[in-house]
């Protein structure tokens, strides 16, 4: 552990260098473990990660919260520079090359219908499960028979767990349901969730359309660099 | 500063990359240390499943030292104290694998878990792969045979898994073949059926849920959903199989000079 914080810390020396005097405006969105907004954002892994990559480019890191969607927006209009963390899901958002880390897919349960290993498809035949708007959902679910329900787009998570709550779903897809199913979510003494392994998809920063490919590249390349040295998953759980 | 941080590089490069002087008794090595930990698991099911109790002997060091116990009592020797990065980096992985999973593991109120061994090394190789790490480790069996199906076997595996009907289950070595387009050394341990394995690949009556039921009433499925193979204590178990490219054991200046990493990691390494 004491390795990779010093290679990180050295990475980080070795870009103070090239700081540029810019500010950039990073678009954060909740994403717990990575980003709790619940919490002081400043002590999450993937806040560090990120501020200490940009801090070797740029003199000021601004951080602005947002809903996902509000992001979304804000990075379309070209109001902020980078946008994290981000599944792009039915989006076609232009992003750094190298994903900041990878997540699994997976089924939300409430307890008493938990099913743990979801390979043993045929359990998934007929089982409601409600989608979040936009979710790709991976073929073995609907290969399974799985009867499928996409959620409205406002406030869909709340209401997809009120649905399983209410077991008007037997099971909510989620993208990476372990931001559900963890020690601090109140949410898993009701709920279990279970993942699609073998199925992870990557988590990007989205980066502003008409960011002018000098700034890209150095963007890239930084993090590109850093995720060679020491990765993001690497830093999450080693500082844990 | 700087220079202290530049020692430490050093010293970090000398010890990631130490040389493998035998890759077949270090593949070896590997599935040793990997089915000690499968075994590990496959003991700790009650640990795991139960309500409450004490178990921190599942976690962090508690959980290498249980490996390294089970790995002396497997294979009659002590467990390899001089690791190899890759060593390290497999117990390390483990560890995260079972801490990712504390949440499930500490939830009191689901019966069964389903963390069984065959998950348990889903999970480890499929972290072993995000971290960028060369060496791939599944439980693989003939086509037919497999429950899941990103488990199905390879070419490989399967000219592997035929040869053993001749040899009667003598590992397989292999450095001549390749993985991904990439040069790479290959093992296969065939595994025996223990009575265990029977409560879900077995035959109804080995099944645990009937117990106290008639025959009539006997359930085919198993506990992990799936329905029972019938095997019997001596039927064909499939195997682990190992993968590792070539490029993960050698030294950094091979490295640099196949283009196997970036110049600048070369570089950075390099530095004094």
């Amino acid at each position: 552990m004491q390795r990779q914080l010093h290679l990180f810390v050295y990475v980080s020396f070795l870009f103070i260098g090239i700081a540029s005097a810019q500010t950039i405006k990073v678009g954060i969105v909740d994403y717990p473990p990575h980003i709790n907004f619940i919490e002081n954002i400043e002590e999450d892994k993937a806040y560090r990660y990120v501020d200490r990559v940009l801090k070797g480019i740029y003199a000021e890191v601004e951080f602005i919260r947002y809903s996902r969607e509000d992001g979304i927006a804000e990075i379309e209009k070209g109001r902020i520079d980078l946008l994290l963390p981000l599944t792009l899901v039915n989006n076609n958002l232009r992003h750094l090359t190298k994903p900041l880390f990878r997540m699994v897919p997976g089924l939300c349960f409430k307890k008493e219908n938990f099913i743990p290993i979801l390979s043993a498809s045929h359990r998934l035949k007929n089982l409601t499960i409600g989608v979040l708007p936009g979710t790709p959902i991976l073929p073995i679910v609907k290969a399974a028979g799985a009867d499928l329900h996409m959620l409205k787009k406002t406030d869909s998570l709340r209401r997809g767990i009120e649905m399983l709550l209410t077991d008007e779903y037997k099971a909510f897809y989620h993208p990476n349901p372990m931001e559900v199913y963890h020690d601090k979510n109140p949410l898993s003494k009701t709920l279990a969730c279970s993942k699609f392994l073998g199925y992870p998809s990557g988590v990007y920063i989205a980066v502003k359309e008409d960011m002018d490919a000098k700034a890209y590249q150095s963007i890239d390349r930084a993090f590109s660099r850093a995720l060679e040295i020491s990765s993001y998953e690497q830093y999450f759980w080693e500082s844990n | 500063m700087k220079k202290t941080l530049a020692l430490l590089l050093f010293l970090f490069f000398n010890s990631c990359f130490a040389q493998v002087s035998n890759p077949e008794l270090f593949i070896r090595d590997i599935s040793k240390i990997f089915t000690a930990s499968m075994y590990h698991i496959f003991k700790n099911q009650t640990l795991i499943n139960q309500k409450g109790g004490d178990k921190d002997s599942l976690f962090g060091e508690k959980f290498i030292e249980d490996i390294k116990r089970t790995y002396k009592q497997q294979h009659h020797h002590i467990f390899p104290e001089k690791n190899s990065r890759l060593q390290a980096l497999l117990l390390k992985t483990m560890v995260e694998v079972m801490e990712e999973n504390r949440t499930l593991i500490n939830d009191d109120a689901l019966e069964f878990k389903g963390l069984i061994p065959a998950i348990f090394a889903f999970q480890v190789s499929e972290k072993l792969s995000r971290k960028g790490v060369g060496i791939k480790i599944k439980f693989t069996n003939m086509v037919g045979s497999v429950r899941n199906p990103l488990n199905l076997p390879d070419a490989w595996e399967t000219n592997a898994m035929n040869g053993f009907k001749e040899s009667k289950l003598k590992p397989l070595f292999d450095d001549t073949s390749l993985m991904n387009g990439l040069p790479s050394y290959r093992y296969f341990l065939p595994m025996k059926l223990d009575k265990l394995c029977l409560s879900c690949h077995g035959k109804p009556s080995d099944n645990p849920l009937n117990k106290g039921r008639a025959s009539s009433e006997y359930t085919h499925i198993d506990m992990t959903g799936f329905v029972m193979e019938n095997w019997t204590l001596a039927s064909f178990a499939g195997g682990l199989s190992i993968t590792i490219y070539k490029k993960d054991l050698l030294e950094l200046e091979e490295l640099c000079k196949g283009n196997y990493i970036s110049s600048f990691t070369c570089h950075f390494f390099s530095l004094e």
